[in-house]
């Protein structure tokens, strides 16, 4: 074994080394741009190594002054090491802990536990093919496009666990090709045109929950089509409610020769449940002249139009003054056309007659006060 | 606060043989352009019927469907009236 000169090989650190080698042209002691760590430096003039500090000067970790200059034709190589020391590092058969940052370019790959006390930062995506247990709170955020997508793939079931305390206070979920929404027993599973009640696990309950309860009520519902009652068939369907108010007026049927009115400021109002028509009027004072005294006395102006094919008669629940009918037994209106009622009536026994103008005279301050239950077609 | 009142004809309905139309007139209220209140009255303009005072959808709608074959039906249909 030949021998050396300078340090054995024992006293060299064992970390990778830095060569940087100087072919000097021109006499000189000045080695400049180099990375070194002071004492952690070795130089070598044409192969024979230098001492520190009697040799050359190199405290500044950036250039080395030589004591006595290289001349042209000359080679310097400057070896150095990085300042650490062996007790400085983690075990790669035993672990250990980095107490400062680390950072990789490659791949890290964990197959035991992971635990990270701070703050994590994942700017790719991130990939779990195990369960994930978030135990303060899990924030999901984006801007502009799906922010959370849960796939349960190819059954039914829930999707999402809603739990307190441990203990399943309800779900979300997949049933067929619909999402539903459950609390421990009861839902609504969401159609493509309904919204329809269903069970825990999302299967479709008929007739069995309430919307809303006695003491738990919901306040106003605003529907634009009809509400089915008792029933699913069309004759259940209560597709309209309406109150407002119309303005009836007195006279002849139309058709007939009409008396000249002098009247004031008649009023009526309604109520339309379904095809009901619930209509009161109050027709007063007024007065006619001799004109039509033979045509059919009427109310008109009624707020819809009478179903043509029912014949819709209103029992006399009506107030009349200075009014004398030809046949006073029995009074009544009856849908004479739209939505006009005109007066008959009959004495016992007898057949039922339109009763005339002429039963209102032409004195002043006559009344009709009223109301007239019937059927709308509308 | 600003209160408003307007009136629009918000429901025109054509009903049955003789195409009666059926008229809804909404007066609304409005505080600061916010609806507060609707309430409705209502009139029937049937077929031989003065339509000078109507809307100009109304008069449009009488125009297209009271026609002279709906008039005359319905002048028959007032001349069967019978009592009993």
């Amino acid at each position: 074994m030949g021998g050396y000169i300078g340090s054995s090989v024992g006293n060299v650190a064992n970390a990778a080394e830095r060569k940087q080698t100087y072919s000097i042209t021109t006499a000189t002691t000045s080695l400049t741009g180099l990375a070194y760590t002071p004492t952690k430096v070795h130089v070598f003039h044409n192969g024979v190594r230098l001492v520190d500090s009697t040799d050359y000067t190199a405290t500044n970790g950036t250039s080395i002054t030589l004591t006595n200059a290289a001349q042209n034709g000359d080679e310097v190589v400057v070896i150095s090491y990085p300042s650490f020391q062996t007790s400085d590092t983690v075990s790669a058969a035993n672990g250990g802990t980095f107490a400062g940052n680390v950072a990789m370019s490659g791949t890290l790959g964990v197959t035991g536990a992971t635990t990270l006390s701070g703050n994590s930062t994942v700017g790719g995506t991130l990939g779990v093919t195990g369960a994930v247990t978030a135990s303060n709170g899990l924030t999901v955020d984006d801007d502009g496009a799906t922010v959370l997508t849960v796939d349960r793939a190819t059954s039914d079931g829930t999707i999402i666990d809603v739990q307190k305390d441990g203990t399943s206070v309800g779900n979300i979920g997949a049933n067929g090709s619909r999402a539903y929404m459950s609390g421990p027993q009861k839902g609504i599973k969401f159609g493509n045109a309904s919204v329809d009640p269903c069970t825990n696990t999302g299967a479709t309950a008929d007739n069995a929950y309430d919307l809303g309860g006695s003491s738990v009520r919901y306040k106003d519902l605003y529907l634009s089509g009809g509400a089915y009652l008792g029933g699913t068939g069309a004759a259940n369907k209560l597709e309209d409610y309406e109150e407002g108010t119309w303005t009836p007026t007195v006279g002849a049927v139309t058709g007939q020769t009409q008396p000249t009115v002098t009247a004031g400021t008649f009023s009526g109002g309604y109520t339309k449940i379904g095809s009901v028509v619930v209509a009161s009027f109050y027709v007063g004072p007024f007065q006619f002249n001799s004109t039509g005294s033979g045509s059919t006395l009427a109310i008109k102006g009624f707020p819809f139009s009478g179903d043509p094919n029912i014949v819709s008669t209103a029992s006399p629940a009506n107030a009349f003054y200075y009014i004398t009918f030809g046949r006073p037994d029995f009074v009544s209106m009856r849908h004479y056309t739209a939505n006009e009622f005109a007066f008959l009536s009959s004495n016992n026994g007898g057949n039922w007659g339109w009763e005339s103008c002429s039963v209102a005279g032409t004195g002043s301050s006559r009344y009709i006060i009223g109301s007239m239950t019937y059927l709308t077609a509308s | 606060m600003a209160l408003t009142e307007e009136t629009v004809q918000d429901k025109i309905e054509i009903v049955g043989d003789y195409k009666f139309i059926q008229v809804r007139t909404a007066t609304v209220i409005k505080k600061d352009g916010v609806e507060i209140s609707r309430s409705f009255h209502r009139h029937v303009v049937a077929p031989n019927s003065d339509v000078s005072g109507e809307s100009d959808d109304v008069k449009a709608l009488a125009t297209q469907f009271h026609t002279d074959e709906v008039k005359t039906a319905y002048v028959a249909h007032l001349a069967e009236r019978d009592p009993n």
